[in-house]
């Protein structure tokens, strides 16, 4: 019986508790935000910034900004693989509680095709971007173009390079140095499928390879297309004419295919790691040959935790006709729906600034915009993949950025997976995403 | 039932509610008022919304200002059914669906029949039964995919340490695996709802025909088909239907898992895609309406087998 | 005799296999959250732990982390709560007004609600979405509360229907023979006896709004309801699997605690709702 009574109490308490604090508080609970922050008050000036997860090193610029301009930006994180839908869902609203959001080629596509980002060609010809005297990376800032429009700004440029484990090379009796200049010789990739080959083998029970990547979901698209253009080849056109059928693009597929099927070289559990993450440790536990993932990994490898510290080679992609890669530089953009854009533009003014990309490039792992500054050797020697990366844009690197850049993306996808589990020959896998495309987009 | 007396009876209703001061209007009214909260905001959320996805299902809609370029009729419908990949996603879900459905019932009769009886450690079982529905999909998600992942999972680990293999399958590569990964931490997280609903359907269940039964020599398992699951039907019914809209609702673990991969994708996934990845509200709205479509067809399906069931149950 | 304590002893390898089953997943994301990342994701790990840190958990903690975990959970409480109590609210008087035909046609209209469950919820968001920002109440936490309310109400209206049918027609009777009148009727006779129904079904309002994940995703700007806020985790810089671990079970902890004190009490419900 007590044991109920006190239930009870408890019960009768916890609702008195909270109808009582209810009551009190209703109307300012109510109508508090879920933010941080309550409804700002419109001021003259301010600047509200989206910024990603891992561009913390621009959180001492906001103070820098804050001094320079007499504006407190106000900050908000979110990560890559968010952006798509809480920008869709905040621009679907005609709204935008931010000024500047950074976006990469993926987000540019879809929100440039529905308007939503300003088109800043104008404020970029008139700024020392366009006027001064160094010059962008080209196939970098050409993914923040939609169309001839300029809806991004870059502010740091990146491209995924290949890296690899010499010590492992060594012990196969294979040089550790001839990854360097695959990217100048053609069919390059011959040799390496050679080392890859060597270098899978099974030791103590535990599985070594010559590949891994990461071949999961939309991760598979950034060797794929590198693969494509290194044949030299194209994806599809800007009128979103389907190309992917042509013989360049069913080669480079068959090409991974084998990788996987014929000559098993790349881990199989590739074709579940959708991120660097997933395949680091393993690499970094020594027991694969080559990664083509970004250059900050290097870091990384070179770490305490790393067993193949002082050991990682890197360098621009192999090659068969050419090499090539896939583009990973971000940017800024401003929301058509911002409602301060003056200083939204102020901030990428800042920051796009010889200045800051210069301290960027010396003191942290990321990439300047401009190739002077990308090659200083101040730059150089905070981040020796730096002029690899210079290197690497000398090759084709294009996004494709077209109308219906989701759709297509996503159907090419499925095909490339249904090749690569082997449920469909390339051939006639890339032959059904051509056909589905025109179906589709037609 | 000819219109007029239909008209007219409802009219007359319909003046005594809103004047009449008999017992029965003046309950009426009353319970009018009662109800009249639900109807406010269930309707007003939803009526609007539904219509216009109606609407937009027939049209060519511009999603910056959610305004229809044009009517195109079937146009949206025909498009999707007549892609092989979309009537792919249509059994899938299907399949999806049922077989969450099935495999959870069987087990909640099985673990249910477990806690019908008293036994040491009973409750111990039966809190840990509650606390699969207190985990946020999002984790489920994640910690299912850990637990089949390549180089780390603990499916792997556990075969490495009992020397059954080399634990490093990569499970999740195949998408036929992922897809029945995801059906498992949905029957996971749909077990405590439904075990405890069985298990009050058993519980109500009168011992008196038990003993019967025992005295007729009948078998357990004979009186399990004739006696428990006949007559657990009717709560059964109510809960496989809302499970049955709960699976072909599924899209957080999916999300989580495999980020919507091809072999994976159900409708309801399909329906966000098209919304928010492509921005076109039309075939979204279209392929919404075909899931509703399939929902209803599938609790059909289940009403009916019930019917039958019980008819045949009884008449034992 | 053998034949009695074989039966036993399968008996009870049944009913630890159910536990394990069920709680093995949970088990891991309680492991997961007490040891180090890079010992987890090996194929040695030991499930019977060497070690415990907490370390996880004081960083998650942290005031300036990007998951802000303290700051979601709170919100998620108290639109959880919000959103239960105003199910209840809405959704017993309902149950009462449409059960036993006291409302000519409750019956429909109760199909006509529960039509909203076959509707994609993704469909919904966008008209929605544009109509609370036009009202100013987007990335508030009434939004959440009426969405989540309005999407819990049919459901909730059908568990409490089973309860007042539940109730012995004698006793409706009786009272209306001792002069009660309509209001009297609820408040007096029926509002009492659903009181445990009303628990449960507090409980299971509770529960379904604090496990939301899409709603969330496309009604806050912030990200700070707590679902929403793990799924954050799965994508920082590097997953960290301990701290989304030691998030989560934050994140199952008042959930968890609530259903273990009352588990008796909600199967004690259900069984008492089934019993005609």
């Amino acid at each position: 019986m007590k044991k109920i009574d006190r239930r009870k109490f408890l019960k009768y308490s916890a609702y008195a508790g909270v109808g009582g604090a209810a009551f009190l508080y209703l109307p300012s609970f109510l109508l508090t935000g879920c933010g941080p922050a309550d409804e700002p008050e419109v001021t003259p000036e301010q600047l509200n910034l989206l910024l990603g997860s891992h561009l913390d090193f621009m959180h001492p610029w906001l103070e820098d900004f804050e001094e320079l301009h007499g504006v407190t930006p106000n900050l908000s994180e979110i990560t890559t693989e968010d952006l798509r839908d809480r920008l869709s869902s905040a621009f679907a609203a005609r709204s935008s509680p931010w000024d500047a959001v950074f976006t990469s080629a993926e987000v540019i596509a879809p929100m440039g095709a529905q308007g939503w980002l300003k088109d800043l060609t104008e404020r970029v010809e008139g700024s020392h971007l366009a006027s001064g005297d160094k010059t962008l990376v080209e196939l970098a800032a050409k993914s923040g173009h939609y169309f001839d429009q300029v809806v991004g700004v870059p502010i740091h440029i990146g491209c995924p390079i290949m890296l690899w484990n010499k010590k492992l090379m060594e012990e196969r009796d294979l040089d550790p140095e001839a990854p360097s200049l695959w990217h100048e010789q053609r069919n390059s990739y011959d040799t390496f499928l050679e080392y890859a080959k060597q270098m899978t083998f099974e030791r103590n029970g535990e599985n070594y390879y010559g590949f891994i990547d990461n071949w999961a979901g939309d991760g598979v698209l950034w060797t794929y297309r590198a693969m494509v253009q290194m044949h030299g080849g194209d994806l599809i056109t800007e009128d979103e004419q389907p190309l992917m059928n042509s013989e360049p693009c069913i080669e480079a597929l068959e090409k991974m295919v084998d990788m996987l099927h014929t000559h098993k070289c790349i881990d199989p559990a590739s074709m579940t790691y959708t991120w660097v993450f997933d395949c680091a440790p393993s690499f970094l536990g020594g027991r694969r040959g080559v990664f083509i993932t970004w250059p900050f990994l290097i870091g990384v490898a070179e770490g305490e935790d790393s067993d193949i510290q002082g050991h990682v080679g890197f360098a621009p992609n192999f090659s068969v006709d050419t090499s090539a890669h896939a583009d990973g530089s971000e940017f800024m953009s401003i929301p058509v729906f911002a409602e301060h854009e003056e200083t939204a533009w102020k901030w990428i003014e800042m920051v796009t600034s010889y200045e800051y990309q210069k301290k960027m490039g010396e003191t942290t792992g990321w990439f300047p915009i401009y190739e002077e500054v990308l090659t200083e050797p101040t730059v150089a020697e905070n981040n020796p993949a730096a002029p690899v990366v210079m290197q690497s844009y000398q090759y084709p690197a294009n996004n494709y950025i077209t109308e219906n850049f989701g759709r297509w993306v996503d159907i090419l996808v499925d095909q490339v997976h249904r090749a690569l589990n082997q449920q469909e020959t390339p051939r006639d896998a890339l032959n059904e995403a051509a056909r589905r495309i025109e179906e589709a987009l037609g | 039932m000819t219109s007029p007396g239909v008209v007219g009876r409802l009219w007359a209703n319909l003046k005594m509610v809103i004047a009449g001061s008999t017992l029965r209007s003046k309950e009426i009214r009353f319970a009018f008022f009662l109800v009249l909260p639900a109807l406010l905001i269930v309707g007003g959320m939803y009526i609007y919304p539904s219509i216009l996805t109606i609407i937009f299902s027939f049209s060519d809609v511009d999603f910056a200002t959610l305004s229809i370029r044009e009517l195109v009729g079937f146009e949206n419908y025909r498009r999707l059914l007549a892609e092989p990949s979309f009537r792919a996603v249509i059994w899938r879900s299907l399949y999806f669906a049922f077989v969450i459905v099935f495999v959870t019932i069987s087990l909640a009769f099985w673990i249910a029949l477990l806690l019908n009886q008293k036994f040491a450690g009973r409750g111990i079982i039966r809190t840990t039964i509650l606390l699969p529905w207190a985990i946020p999909p999002v984790v489920a998600g994640v910690l299912w995919g850990q637990i089949f992942h390549a180089e780390a999972g603990f499916l792997n680990a556990i075969i490495y340490q009992l020397n059954l293999g080399s634990g490093n399958y990569a499970w999740m590569a195949d998408t036929t695996i992922a897809l029945h990964v995801i059906m498992m931490a949905e029957i996971w997280r749909f077990l405590p709802f439904v075990t405890l609903f069985v298990l009050a359907g058993i519980q109500n269940i009168p011992n008196s025909l038990y003993d019967a039964a025992n005295m007729d020599g009948a078998s357990k398992w004979n009186q399990f088909r004739r006696i428990t699951f006949p007559l657990t039907m009717p709560v059964l019914l109510p809960v496989t239907v809302v499970q049955l809209t709960w699976a072909m609702k599924s899209f957080d673990t999916i999300f989580v898992l495999t980020g919507g991969a091809e072999g994976t994708r159900i409708l309801n996934y399909l329906v966000y895609m098209e919304a928010f990845r492509y921005f076109s509200l039309g075939p979204a709205s279209a392929a919404a309406y075909i899931l509703l479509l399939l929902k209803i067809a599938a609790v059909l399906i289940f009403v009916l087998l019930q019917r039958r069931f019980i008819k045949g149950g009884i008449a034992k | 005799m053998i034949g009695k304590k074989l039966r036993k002893l399968t008996f009870y390898l049944q009913a630890i296999l159910v536990f394990i089953i069920v709680a093995f997943p949970i088990y891991t994301v309680l492991l997961t959250s007490l040891q180090y990342d890079h010992d987890i994701r090996t194929r040695d790990i030991s499930f019977i732990p060497s070690y415990i840190t907490f370390d996880h958990y004081l960083t998650v903690l942290q005031p300036g982390h990007i998951v802000p975990v303290l700051d979601a959970t709170i919100n998620s409480f108290l639109v959880s709560i919000g959103a239960a109590a105003l199910v209840i609210v809405v959704a017993v008087p309902a149950a009462y007004g449409m059960a036993r035909n006291r409302l000519p046609g409750g019956g429909k209209i109760l199909y006509a609600l529960s039509a909203v469950y076959v509707i994609p919820v993704a469909l919904f968001m966008i008209p929605l979405f544009v109509i609370f920002v036009g009202a100013g109440l987007n990335d508030t936490r009434f939004a959440l509360i009426i969405l989540y309310t309005a999407f819990l109400t049919p459901f909730i209206i059908w568990v409490m229907k089973a309860f007042v049918e539940a109730t012995p027609e004698e006793v409706e009777q009786a009272a209306k023979l001792d002069g009660c009148n309509h209001i009297q009727l609820f408040t007096r006779i029926y509002l009492p006896v659903m009181r445990p129904g009303i628990a449960a079904a507090f409980l299971y309002a509770f529960v379904l709004s604090w496990v939301e994940f899409f709603t969330p995703l496309i009604f806050t700007a912030e990200l700070n309801i707590l679902t929403v806020a793990l799924g954050l985790y799965r994508g920082t810089i590097d997953i960290q699997i301990g701290q989304l671990s030691a998030a989560a079970v934050i994140a199952m902890l008042p959930v968890v605690l609530l259903t273990v004190f009352f588990a008796s009490r909600i199967t004690k419900v259900m069984t008492g709702a089934e019993t005609k």
